[in-house]
């Protein structure tokens, strides 16, 4: 065998072999998708990978028992936005400063912020949500949203990207310029950041989207649901036989990221590695 | 005096910038956190108003409770194992989808989509694949390993963990890798490549040595999800069969809201915490050290 068959018969394998891998990667997802559309029998005879002709059905039965997923969607949609715009903004602002800045402290946060990472929701969440009532802020949007200006994981990710990619010689021209520090940072730091915005941004959705733990504590009121709640009571009784409406809640759910995921996909496969002027 | 006005002017910036966010985590993280802290030396039962200090006594309890324990080192054994294959896989991922193959885009974009689904639904989808699919090739293929549920016997269910984490994970370390990857700058490669240096010897001596801060990142990362894993365990296992696979974050959790013994649960939460933070502190301290400059 000569030196260019056996490097394209390499080249075939890691082919194949990603591609099957690709196919255990995205195969759950497609079979989540699939049973949407099939009815509860179906479902519960075997496995197909093509869709059947269930969703009306399903569709009518998801919607026909008592609750809006609509307005879960809506809830989702609101708190999630929200959360992702206050994350991108304020952890970019807070990793920015503690670049640019030199604070006394500045060793100091860095280790905090890498430590509150580490604090487990269990440990908080009693203490937040007492503190909460006492603030009549239950079954309120305002403890899921506010708490995203401070997201210890965010800024984490933000200051090793803005370390990466800040030039602090750019900055210094600006200020010479005239450029006041405010100016600075949205006019020169935000552009030079956005692909790592983005990729914050997505995560910051991803998370809050799929969050369902907090809300779980804080609300009570059905109305007030956000989508994997709803999605978790699919599951309680009245649902119990309709696998296909289950599937196809879950669906409607995962549906929007996807969306978004699609969008913005190559900020993630290429942002975080993308730098600015920096050679 | 010009002293004071440049820390008056220093003050300001940081007020400015950091001001929301400093108040906003002292808030909602760092008051609840040190609350919860002081529950601990507390009879707080979730519930009840009044409540008394006493002491040491839920850490002693804790320490005395054997479940606790055993939860603890099945949860150690559940973060070695996912810590290893997580960053192996997703660090040989990298190095292919870096190569300059055609369609490495696509692949990337591929390979990261189950890190997009919720615990909840990622839960309900591998039940389905575990107890129905699986089973289903099992018994048509005559593949004895598949044809019974994994998740119904104790050893498999603790893999089934394992291999979600794994597939839930990897897509996200490869992303942070494939970063690492493309600042490992070009003229050393070649530089290595002329003075004769193999590819083994290449990923030895220049790649990995570049690539030690996106190590750092991703050990860190995926200590903290092992250790902190409660939603994939909540929805795949839900910690059975006989409760062989409640790892710690779920252990806790049960402990505290189910047992009602809150004092104790948080007790035990905060040890935990203490040993993540140890585990994750001397990780970053040692990797930090082996960082090199171009």
């Amino acid at each position: 065998m000569n030196y260019s068959s056996r490097t394209k018969m390499n080249r075939g394998l890691v082919y194949l072999v990603l591609t099957v891998l690709l196919i255990i990667c995205v195969i759950p997802i497609w079979i989540l998708l699939v049973n949407a559309t099939r009815s509860t029998p179906e479902i519960q005879q075997g496995i197909s990978l093509i869709p059947s002709n269930n969703l009306m059905v399903n569709w009518k039965n998801l919607t026909n028992r008592g609750f809006n997923i609509w307005r879960g969607f809506l809830n989702s949609a609101f708190i999630s936005v929200s959360v992702t715009i206050l994350t991108v903004y304020f952890s970019l602002m807070f990793a920015y400063a503690i670049h640019v800045y030199d604070f006394a402290y500045k060793k100091f946060l860095y280790g905090l912020i890498l430590v509150l990472v580490m604090v487990p929701t269990q440990v908080s969440i009693i203490g937040f949500y007492k503190y909460m009532s006492m603030l009549n802020l239950l079954n309120s949007y305002v403890p899921l949203i506010v708490p995203a200006i401070a997201a210890p994981g965010s800024i984490f990710f933000a200051m090793q990207y803005l370390e990466s990619s800040i030039v602090k010689e750019l900055i210094e021209a600006a200020r010479i310029d005239g450029c006041g520090e405010l100016t600075i940072f949205h006019k020169i730091m935000f552009p030079i950041a956005k692909p790592g915005a983005v990729t914050m941004g997505i995560f910051a959705f991803v998370g809050s989207w799929n969050n369902f733990f907090t809300p779980f504590v804080l609300i009570s009121k059905m109305k007030k649901y956000t989508l994997p709640m709803l999605v978790q009571t699919l599951r309680g009784d009245v649902y119990r036989t309709e696998y296909g409406s289950i599937y196809l809640g879950l669906a409607v759910s995962i549906i929007p990221i996807l969306i978004v995921y699609i969008l913005f996909s190559r900020y993630i496969v290429n942002g975080i590695a993308m730098g600015s002027v920096k050679e | 005096m010009r002293e004071e006005s440049r820390f008056i002017d220093k003050l300001k910036t940081y007020i400015v910038y950091a001001g929301p966010t400093t108040f906003v985590f002292f808030t909602v993280i760092i008051l609840p956190f040190l609350f919860g802290i002081y529950l601990t030396f507390t009879s707080y039962d979730g519930i009840s108003n009044s409540h008394n200090l006493v002491g040491f006594a839920n850490y002693i309890e804790a320490f005395k409770d054997t479940k606790f324990l055993a939860s603890f080192l099945l949860t150690l054994k559940y973060v070695l194992y996912t810590v290893v294959f997580t960053n192996v896989i997703a660090f040989l991922f990298a190095y292919i989808l870096t190569s300059g193959m055609k369609g490495q885009n696509f692949f990337r974009a591929g390979f990261f989509t189950p890190n997009l689904i919720g615990g909840i639904i990622l839960g309900f989808i591998w039940q389905f694949i575990f107890s129905k699919l699986l089973v289903y090739i099992g018994n048509n293929f005559n593949i004895p390993i598949f044809s019974t549920s994994w998740l119904a016997d104790p050893v498999r269910a603790f893999w089934t963990l394992v291999i979600v984490s794994v597939w839930q994970n990897s897509g996200y370390m490869m992303v942070i890798y494939i970063a690492g990857f493309m600042n490992v700058p070009k003229d050393l490669l070649e530089a290595a490549n002329i003075d004769g240096a193999n590819a083994w010897r290449r990923m030895v001596n220049v790649i990995i040595p570049m690539m030690i801060p996106s190590i750092t990142i991703c050990l860190f990362l995926t200590l903290q999800r092992g250790f902190m894993v409660y939603d994939v365990n909540l929805a795949l296992t839900k910690g059975g069969p006989f409760k062989s696979t409640e790892l710690i974050s779920m252990y806790v959790y049960n402990q505290a809201f189910l047992s009602q013994k809150y004092g104790v649960g948080q007790a035990q939460a905060f040890v935990l915490f203490l040993v993540v933070a140890l585990v994750s502190v001397i990780q970053v301290y040692f990797s930090k050290k082996m960082e090199v400059e171009a």
